[in-house]
Order: C-alpha cells, then sequence, then structure tokens
C-alpha cells in the first residue's frame, strides 16, 4: 500500500462552492495548478474564475454534475489532473468514486477505498469503533417499522432514526411517542432513499442533555496524531450552525480520553488521511459515545486551523502525495479560541426555508482576527440546486471570551441584501447568556428558536 | 479576482492608520470597497468581468474517459402554460423554487395522477429545494385532469403543476 511519494502538480476539484475556493488558495501556495469541474448553475461562480482552469461537468442537478462519478473522472482524465480533491459532501466519501481514481491513475486526496468502505457505513463504523474500543451508544440497524418499535420499546423513548449511509443530519428524526415511530420511519427512509440512495436506517438510544465533540485526526497509514476538538453542538435539525475549538469547559480527563480514542480508532484503521472522529457527549453522565467518523475535510475545519496555525488542505495533499506525517503529537500548540458560524441562504422567519437568489449586496468583516470562507460576493447568484452555505466567519482571541467579543464585532459589520440569511439568528445566538458561558448541548439552539430557555 | 485574505490584511494594514474610513478600488475586472464601521473594517467585492464561455465536457455513455469539447449547455427553454382542456378547472401551483418530484422515491407510485381524487391536504408532490424536502399539497379538492410537469423537473415559484376539476 505505501508507495514512493509523488508530487502532485494538477489537481482536479470535484466540488463547488466555499470549500473549492478554499482547496484552490491553497493549490496556489503550494504551487499546485487547479482545475475545477462545474454544473452550469456555477459555471459564472468566483471558484470558477479563481481556477487555473474551469470545466463544464454538466447541467445544473447535482445528480447529473457533482454527483456523477463517471463524469467526474473523465474531467479529471481529459484534463490531466494527477490528483483530485473532493471536498466535502457529494462525492467525497464515495468509493466507486476513489476506486475509479485509482484505476485511473489519479490520486485521490482521501482515504483508501477501503477506510472510506470501513466508516462511510454506518454500521460498519461501528462496528469498528467497537474493535477500536470506543464506547457505542446503545442501538442497532432495523429494516421494518416493526423492527423499529420493538427495538425502541428495549432501548425506551426518546430514540434517533439515522439513515445507514447519511451525514450532515439528513433522514435523522427524533422519535418521543410510540405513536410517532411509524410515520418517522417512513419519512426518514424516504428521505434516505432520496438523498443517499439507501434507504436503510439505524435506531438508537437519544441522549437527552448531550453535546456534540468531535476530534480532529490526520493519519499517514502508519501513525496517527489528533488535532484537538471541536464543539458542533449549536445544531438546528442535525445541522451545525456554530462550531468552536478547542470544546469548552470539558474536564482535563474527558478531553485526553476522547482525543486518545479518537487517535485510536485512527491507528485501528490504519487511517490515511485527514477524518473527524465525532462523539456525542452525554453531559450528565461525563461520558462520551462515537457517533460517526468523516473520513474528509469538515465545514468547520478553520476553528481546528485558527488555533493550530495548520493548513489542512495542505496536510492532506502532503499526505495524498504519500509522505509520512509531517506533525508529530508532542509539537502540535493550540491557542487561544477560536468560533465559527455557518451562514446560510434562509429565512429564519419562514420556518428557516432555503432562499436562493441573487445578492444585491454583500459586505463581510475584515479584519486580523476574522477569517471569511465564502465563494460569494456582491451581484452573486445562490443556486437552488445546492445546499445553503453561503460562507463562514471565523473568529479568534486569545481566549473564549475574546474570541467572542470578534464574533460579535464580525457578524454586525456582515451585511446580505436580496436574499434573506440566517444573520439574525447568529447575532442572537452570539449574544445569548448561555452560549456566553459556553458549553451548551444540542437543546440550546432548538430551545432559543422555540421561544423558550435554553 | 484573486485577492487573498493576506492581500486584503495587507491593505488594511496601509489604510489602518490613515484618516480615511472607506477605500473603493475598481478596475475593469472587479471593484473591491473598504468601509471602517463601529465594529471594525469590513469589505465588498464584485466581479465585473463577464465570464468566458465553457467548454462542455462531452462524456460518451460507457467510455472510460472524455473529451472537453466546444458544446453549448443546454438552456432550458421558458414554456407558456396550455390553455385549459376544459373551463372550470382550478390551477395548482408550485409554492416555492425546487425540484419537483411525482413520487416520494424513484420507481414508486405516483403520489396523485391524471384522474386522481384530491383534497385540499392531499399530498401530490415534493419539491426538492437545497436538499430540503418539502411535501406539496393540493390546496383544492376534486378531480386531478392534467399534469404539467414531469417527474424530476425543476419548477419556478408559482409554475403550474397540475389542474384540478372541483368537486361538486
Amino acid at each position: 500500500m505505501t508507495s514512493r511519494a509523488v508530487n502532485i502538480r494538477r489537481l482536479f476539484i470535484a466540488n463547488r462552492g466555499e470549500i473549492a475556493l478554499r482547496v484552490i488558495r491553497t493549490c496556489r501556495w503550494l504551487g499546485i495548478e487547479t482545475i475545477l469541474g462545474v454544473s452550469a448553475a456555477d459555471a459564472d461562480s468566483v471558484p470558477a474564475r479563481a481556477a487555473d482552469r474551469t470545466v463544464l461537468l454538466g447541467p445544473a442537478p447535482s445528480a447529473e454534475s457533482y454527483l456523477d462519478v463517471a463524469r467526474v473522472v473523465a474531467a479529471a482524465r481529459a484534463t490531466g489532473a494527477d490528483a483530485l480533491h473532493p471536498g466535502y459532501g457529494f462525492l467525497s466519501e464515495n468509493v466507486a468514486l476513489a476506486t475509479a481514481c485509482a484505476e485511473q491513475d489519479i490520486v485521490f486526496v482521501g482515504p483508501t477505498p477501503r477506510q472510506l468502505l470501513a466508516v462511510g457505513d454506518k454500521l460498519r463504523a461501528r462496528e469498528e469503533a467497537r474493535l477500536a474500543g470506543m464506547p457505542l451508544v446503545p442501538g442497532g440497524s432495523i429494516e421494518t417499522a416493526d423492527e423499529a418499535s420493538t427495538l425502541a420499546a428495549e432501548l425506551g423513548l426518546p430514540v434517533l432514526l439515522k439513515a445507514v449511509s447519511g451525514g450532515g443530519g439528513r433522514g435523522m428524526k427524533v422519535v418521543r411517542a410510540p405513536g410517532e415511530l411509524k410515520p418517522q420511519f417512513i419519512l426518514a427512509s424516504a428521505e434516505a432513499k432520496a438523498a443517499f440512495g439507501d434507504p436503510r436506517l439505524y435506531l438508537e438510544r437519544y441522549v437527552e442533555r448531550g453535546r456534540h465533540v468531535e476530534v480532529q485526526v490526520l493519519g499517514d497509514g502508519n501513525d496517527v496524531v489528533h488535532i484537538g476538538t471541536r464543539d458542533c453542538s449549536v445544531q438546528r435539525r442535525y445541522q451545525k450552525i456554530v462550531e468552536e475549538a478547542p470544546a469548552p469547559g470539558l474536564p482535563p480527563d474527558t478531553r485526553a480520553s476522547i482525543e486518545d480514542a479518537a487517535v485510536n480508532f485512527g491507528r485501528h484503521l490504519k487511517y490515511r488521511g485527514l477524518g473527524t472522529v465525532e462523539c456525542l457527549y452525554d453531559v450528565e453522565r461525563d461520558a462520551f459515545y462515537f457517533l460517526e467518523m468523516n473520513a474528509r475535510i469538515q465545514v468547520e475545519h478553520p476553528v481546528t486551523e485558527a488555533i493550530t496555525g495548520l493548513d489542512l488542505v495542505a496536510e492532506q495533499i502532503r499526505i495524498a502525495e504519500g509522505r509520512p506525517l509531517g506533525i508529530r503529537q508532542q509539537d502540535l500548540r493550540f491557542e487561544g479560541h477560536s468560533i465559527e458560524c455557518r451562514l446560510n441562504a434562509e429565512d429564519p422567519a419562514q420556518d428557516f426555508r432555503p432562499s436562493p437568489g441573487r445578492i444585491t449586496r454583500l459586505r463581510f468583516p475584515a479584519g486580523a482576527n476574522v477569517r471569511v470562507d465564502s465563494h460569494l460576493e456582491s451581484g452573486a447568484v445562490v443556486p437552488p440546486f445546492y445546499d445553503s452555505l453561503m460562507g463562514k466567519l471565523i473568529v479568534h482571541g486569545a481566549d473564549r471570551a475574546a474570541a467572542l467579543v470578534e464574533l460579535k464585532r464580525a457578524l454586525a459589520a456582515c451585511e446580505v441584501d436580496g436574499i434573506s440569511t440566517n444573520l439574525p439568528l447568529l447575532r442572537r445566538i452570539a449574544a445569548h447568556a448561555d452560549f456566553a458561558r459556553g458549553g451548551v448541548t444540542t437543546a440550546f439552539l432548538p430551545a432559543l428558536l422555540a421561544g423558550g430557555e435554553a | 479576482m484573486n485577492l487573498t485574505h493576506a492581500d486584503i490584511q495587507a491593505i488594511l494594514r496601509i489604510i489602518d492608520d490613515s484618516p480615511y474610513d472607506e477605500l473603493r478600488l475598481d478596475n475593469a475586472e472587479f471593484s473591491l470597497y473598504l468601509k471602517r464601521t463601529d465594529d471594525g473594517w469590513s469589505e465588498e467585492r464584485r466581479t465585473l468581468k463577464p465570464a468566458v464561455p465553457l467548454a462542455e465536457l462531452d462524456v460518451a455513455p460507457g467510455a472510460s474517459a472524455g473529451t472537453v469539447g466546444a458544446k453549448q449547455p443546454h438552456t432550458p427553454a421558458h414554456e407558456a402554460e396550455p390553455p385549459a382542456s376544459e373551463a372550470g378547472l382550478v390551477d395548482v401551483r408550485a409554492p416555492i423554487v425546487g425540484t419537483f418530484y411525482r413520487a416520494p422515491q424513484p420507481g414508486a407510485a405516483p403520489f396523485v395522477d391524471v384522474g386522481s381524487d384530491v383534497t385540499h391536504d392531499t399530498v401530490i408532490g415534493i419539491i426538492e429545494v437545497m436538499k430540503l424536502m418539502s411535501s406539496i399539497p393540493a390546496l383544492a379538492t376534486g378531480t386531478v385532469r392534467e399534469l404539467l410537469v414531469k417527474d424530476a423537473q425543476f419548477v419556478e415559484k408559482g409554475q403550474l403543476l397540475m389542474r384540478v376539476k372541483p368537486a361538486q
């Protein structure tokens, strides 16, 4: 498996939006030529202009462009790319793409197809985690609504329904009453089928007061290091809205345990690449459980970059080139605190209905302690075909309180005209006393939105 | 335009100590506007140069490799609404923009077809926009007489989906 290191010279980016621009930025710094494959809807986008070369993959719907393995691989071949970066979402954890790249002698910037298989399927991932000694939330796979009822009765309500092939919260439903189980099962299964082409579901105990704590790991196939924790508990319908690093207020022993467990899991997989081990932290029990592993770069990676000074895309490329880890665990330093907010094209006044359209004016904060990762600008269009992420505001401070001051300033300096966004909600979160204290649970945002006390 | 974060920081370092609160940089390709506020500096960018038309990827079915040709991207023509086949039909329109699906999943039976009886709350389809699925109710009571959109078709807000013969 280990072979001589190669130099990536021409990288095909199989993604869109802010992450496409993010990869282009690092490639420019590394002197790597970039080719971006876009759909017709993105032909005029900022990333399409920023890449050294841009090719049209297909029409606007993702199924005929960003999700079409044959087209993506053909485009990478036709443009002479020697490597492919899949970003996040779309085909980023797709085994067929990683395999096709290997067959075509294109370096896939990500883990091996075997590792994608091991963590891409939630059931398989749980089994691997169990073998690696990670604690698990009680639960199991279900194929029918009747099986779901039986298992839910064993575990006790509330329970959580999840798509086996899912991610990003889609296809996940909390069931609190026995009568809700069957309709929610049908809905979750249909959504899972539509979103991932796989209707299989998984059911587990739902931890009421839980935090989403994750560990960034990086491996070279021989060794694995952790790059600290992140907290992504501010979520709405399992979609992360605010993320921070490090996870605030964890007991030091617990933090060390989560980090060690993540490294052990990575070592068990002989993991090669950048990955995130997601855990559910049970606040009342001071216990953590494995949720899933994401075998790709995450949306929220900049908060880790902010406190470590690392460029995680550059680390991904280094590993993909077949080089050993350039980071030793003992050399990693975590400085200060970083918070990220996701600016989404959705209308909080209308139950977060997506709000695509033309942005007449877009003003972002600019300053030493603020970083904005966005593919949008004044006059740009948010197309209705893809997710609603417009960009990310990332702030850094000497400690969490300082970061929060920067966050409020950054949000105040932000202006969007032409479409509805969640900016008012982000400002409410940043101004909330519970958020200021740190360590809110995943119940914080739903309670805030319901008008109750979080 | 390829100004990086570092470029903007460099510009800000120059003007931060100046008495000026605004900087506008315009050329044929882009416009950059920096403004000092109580909350620090903000930036606004706008690209002015029109995009170069892209070559379309030509992937033959079953081919392992494609070529990059110069085909024009398809532009879906805007279609006018056909006149109703009979008088007294009620229009059912898309409440939101997105991709309309007639069935809960590929291969499944459609929610409704010509001849189906519907009531106000009958789900007639799903519209997916930005990965969010919304069930679309008929908002009419009667019998479906005309279907005007195909499965997996992109629809605009207000686009005619079907026509219903109201129940007596």
